[in-house]
């Protein structure tokens, strides 16, 4: 009985195998945050570890639609997964998973963006536009956070001494309670290994 | 399962150094050492603990793939085409062979024997080394340099531990000292090279304070701590020990031993903790997905995603809890001196190491 309890607890607790990110991608095709000008009909990644064959991967629009990924190869560090037809201008979310060939799962997503001249004739501007829009919106994105950056550091003084002091009130009192403890069991060990007689 | 993990991977470990250190101590002369005997079941223990806690890790991804594949599908994906299943098959049929050695060899007569036992160990490293994390980065310099280690420590541990806890008597103690001690010191060596190689595989140099954020950072720190109490021991029980071996002819060396190879499980359990954790490629997508160390934001709170720099910036009282710790360490050497219970030695280094680690984290500067 009490084995049988053990190995219950003993296979709930591997069955909650979490991911980890243990090694990444290295470099894809089409670039991780890139605008694509040309036709893309394959999608590939290579990873810092060789992988193994289950590893796959998730290709998403927009509008969260999946798309369907022919075959996905995989040769040593690279995963390659060909495309029925090229991608229409649009957003494109990838998912990976892999296994890396130490065991170990990993999981990570990239992002990037086709815009294909050959729609140039009548939705040109409109692809220009969504274009256009589409890394003026993450340029903002970006100025934003660089802004917030910057400006964390103009605070920086300001704001990390104030947390600085806030964490230091918080913890004192822990780490003066710590060295306390540690200067009494120091002062006990050292009567103990010197005070008494042999 | 952290637990569960590194529980599994430290006793991995010690199978291999007892196998290791069986070995080779069945080469070395009689007189060169004290009288040895590992019962034959604890060697055949030894062959399927390396079986079992070699497919722990193998378990764990079964039970991540059998939600997509289903049982049969991910067990034939992980045994035929994946490098960690492939390894412990190959792990599983040597360990047959060494189990069926282990049996129809009985008492280790002659020289021949061990050296195929050491042979089969040896190429179960090998098979470990293969399917490990350095290799799947690296194939070549990786794999070399894990093998390497992964031998060094077994060699040192594996003598250490088989001395400590299976023989009888001290008889030749001081003689066994004069060889092991320069194996010793040689396997050391080569382990922390081979070690810290294989830490520039993941975490360099200018990072090292930055992975403390993560958890495979923290345990990397630990691991660190606990190599210098560890050298002590083997200062104590290489050297020092000798002289008191001479004008004491009652003194028992092996209680310090033991100790020894306590710091050591300490030591593997944060090897094997590590594997259980994510190492630091990218701090920055590491931390917004698994998040920091629980133990770093005891000291620092949650430092967010965007990190530039961790630096080390000592503070009074950094340093004063730094200088208890060193205290202790001193206390836990000198408790050998006054032969005192080197379980008081113990607790000793436990508090150096409580208190070398919290002076670092109060040191720690967020950028």
């Amino acid at each position: 009985m009490k084995k049988l309890i053990f190995l219950t607890i003993l296979v709930m607790m591997m069955a909650a195998t979490p991911v980890y990110a243990h090694t990444g991608m290295q470099s894809s095709t089409p670039e991780e945050g890139s605008v694509v000008k040309e036709e893309v009909d394959s999608i590939s990644m290579t990873f810092d570890t060789s992988i193994e064959q289950t590893s796959d991967f998730e290709l998403k629009n927009s509008s969260g639609e999946t798309i369907t990924v022919e075959t996905v190869t995989i040769d040593g560090k690279t995963m390659t997964g060909s495309l029925s037809e090229p991608l229409s201008s649009e957003d494109y979310q990838v998912m990976w998973n892999i296994i890396g060939a130490d065991g170990h799962p990993i999981e990570g997503e990239f992002t990037f963006s086709v815009d294909r001249p050959e729609q140039e004739t009548e939705p040109e501007s409109e692809g220009n536009g969504e274009e256009d829009a589409v890394p003026a919106e993450e340029k903002s994105d970006d100025e934003t956070s660089a802004d917030m950056n910057e400006a964390e550091s103009v605070e920086d003084d300001m704001a990390s001494e104030e947390s600085a002091a806030q964490e230091e009130e918080s913890n004192a009192g822990l780490v003066t309670g710590l060295i306390v403890v540690l200067l009494i069991i120091l002062a006990g060990s050292a009567w103990w290994l010197f005070g008494r007689k042999k | 399962m952290l637990i569960l993990g590194t529980l599994s991977e430290l006793l991995l470990y010690t199978c291999f150094a007892l196998l290791m250190g069986d070995y080779i101590l069945a080469i070395v002369p009689d007189t060169r050492k004290p009288k040895v005997m590992v019962p034959k079941s604890v060697r055949l223990l030894v062959v399927v603990g390396i079986v079992l806690f070699s497919f722990v890790p193998i378990l764990k991804l079964f039970f991540y793939l059998r939600e997509d594949y289903g049982a049969g599908g991910a067990l034939e994906s992980i045994l035929l085409t994946f490098t960690v299943g492939q390894s412990w098959l190959i792990t599983f049929l040597l360990s047959i062979i060494l189990g069926m050695f282990t049996v129809v060899i009985d008492g280790m007569e002659g020289r021949r024997y061990p050296l195929v036992g050491i042979g089969l160990t040896v190429a179960l490293i090998l098979c470990m080394g293969w399917a490990g994390h350095a290799a799947s980065m690296y194939p070549v310099q990786g794999f070399l340099t894990h093998v390497l280690h992964f031998l060094a420590v077994s060699v040192w541990i594996g003598v250490l531990f088989v001395v400590g806890y299976f023989s009888e008597g001290k008889g030749n103690w001081r003689r066994f000292l004069k060889w092991f001690h320069i194996i010793a010191v040689v396997c050391f060596l080569i382990t922390l090279g081979t070690g810290l190689l294989m830490m520039q595989f993941i975490v360099t140099w200018e990072s090292y304070t930055e992975s403390w954020i993560l958890p495979y950072g923290q345990s990397l720190l630990i691991k660190h701590i606990l190599i210098i109490p560890l050298l002590m021991y083997a200062l104590v029980n290489g050297t020092i020990i000798k002289g008191k071996l001479k004008r004491e002819p009652t003194f028992n060396p092996k209680p310090w031993v033991r100790i020894e190879f306590v710091v050591v499980a300490l030591v593997y359990s944060a090897t094997g903790a590590m594997g259980q954790q994510s190492p630091p490629h990218n701090l920055e997508s590491l931390l917004e997905r698994e998040g920091a160390s629980r133990l770093f934001t005891l000291f620092h709170g949650d430092p967010g995603t965007v990190v530039d720099a961790v630096t080390l910036s000592p503070n009074v009282t950094a340093l004063l809890t730094g200088g208890i710790a060193v205290i202790f360490l001193a206390l836990g050497f000198v408790s050998f001196v006054k032969k005192i219970s080197p379980i008081f030695s113990f607790f000793m280094s436990m508090l150096f190491l409580v208190g070398i680690y919290v002076a670092l984290m109060l040191s720690v500067q967020i950028i």
